[in-house]
């Protein structure tokens, strides 16, 4: 076990194989946004404290816990819930405002990349 | 579900993701520009190499880790390691005799100024709840088999404070450099759940 061996030098040691870091931060490109529009408005003080977004994350999360596996929404789908209800209790959007642009978005009245 | 399902709402969270980002723009809160460089960021500057530098100088420099045990928000800071979840961060410092691992029960908070974004386990319901409810168990699925005399201190990220974990510096590295310790440091002993093993010497 513990190697008392002070002889060996850094650029001498195996690499660990323990060290497992580098699954992707997303799996998709809408996870990344959404999680970057939710810090960058907190940054900008669109709302004053990370509480606001993360008081309605938890509740998703416990949300999502209480369903059976295969419904259980994954991590970003219970941020982009959070998100949006956040946006809407805070004022900044209305209901109304998402599913009319989600429905130019589906019917190709709008587009963007 | 079936596969159109899938497809189909794997569309729908990409339509809203995109619904919501073409409105805050059109109000001005938002520039993409910005999304793409806090996307870069998360990817790129933010991780563990951060808070690997931390312990390095912690290990190396007897003032500094004083300062950190003591207040480590504002001496994390004299690295410029700031911003969204590093606001209040308290280190604890494992010893031979208590080992520290940090949790977040009801979500996913976590230093990310020193760590960047939590690996997908952390996030994840099983460890949230088990290594409250059996801290043991959990760090021997890990591999870190601790004795019974080792106390083992669990800390949850559920309010302001964010909690980082000082490991042990393993023994046979006396004389190492702060950079060159830092490279040992891993993700997961910060997190609490594994040691720092001794370095092994390459067979000749």
């Amino acid at each position: 076990m513990a190697q008392q061996n002070s002889k060996i030098t850094p650029d001498e040691i195996l690499p660990n194989p323990k060290r497992k870091e580098e699954e992707p931060l997303f799996n998709a490109l809408w996870e990344a946004r959404v999680f970057a529009m939710a810090v960058h408005l907190y940054e900008k003080g669109v709302y004053h404290d990370w509480e606001v977004f993360r008081d309605r994350f938890i509740s998703e999360i416990a949300v999502a816990e209480r369903l059976p596996e295969e419904e259980r929404p994954t991590y970003y789908e219970n941020w982009l819930s959070a998100f949006e209800k956040t946006l809407i209790g805070e004022g900044i959007l209305t209901e109304e405002q998402i599913n009319q642009r989600i429905k130019e978005l589906e019917t190709g009245k709008i587009k963007i990349c | 579900m079936s596969i159109q399902s899938i497809q189909k709402y794997e569309k729908s969270v990409e339509i809203r993701t995109k619904a919501l980002e073409s409105l805050l723009v059109e109000a001005g809160l938002v520039s993409t520009d910005a999304l793409e460089a806090i996307i870069k960021t998360y990817e790129n500057e933010l991780g563990p190499q951060r808070g690997a530098k931390v312990v390095a100088k912690a290990w190396v420099d007897p003032a500094f880790k004083e300062r950190l045990l003591r207040d480590g928000t504002s001496t994390i800071a004299e690295l410029g390691y700031t911003g969204l979840q590093g606001e209040h961060i308290v280190v604890v410092e494992n010893t031979p005799k208590v080992h520290n691992v940090i949790v977040c029960t009801l979500c996913s908070c976590y230093p990310w100024p020193l760590l960047g974004l939590p690996p997908k386990w952390y996030k994840e319901a099983p460890y949230r709840s088990r290594i409250v409810s059996d801290p043991r168990g959990v760090l021997k699925e890990f591999g870190l088999e601790l004795d019974d005399d080792v106390e083992i201190r669990v800390w949850d990220n559920s309010s302001e404070i964010r909690y980082f974990v000082l490991p042990e510096r393993p023994a046979g590295t006396e004389g190492w450099t702060e950079e060159e310790l830092a490279k040992i440091v891993t993700r997961d002993s910060m997190i609490g759940v594994t040691k720092i093993e001794p370095p092994v010497k390459k067979p000749v």
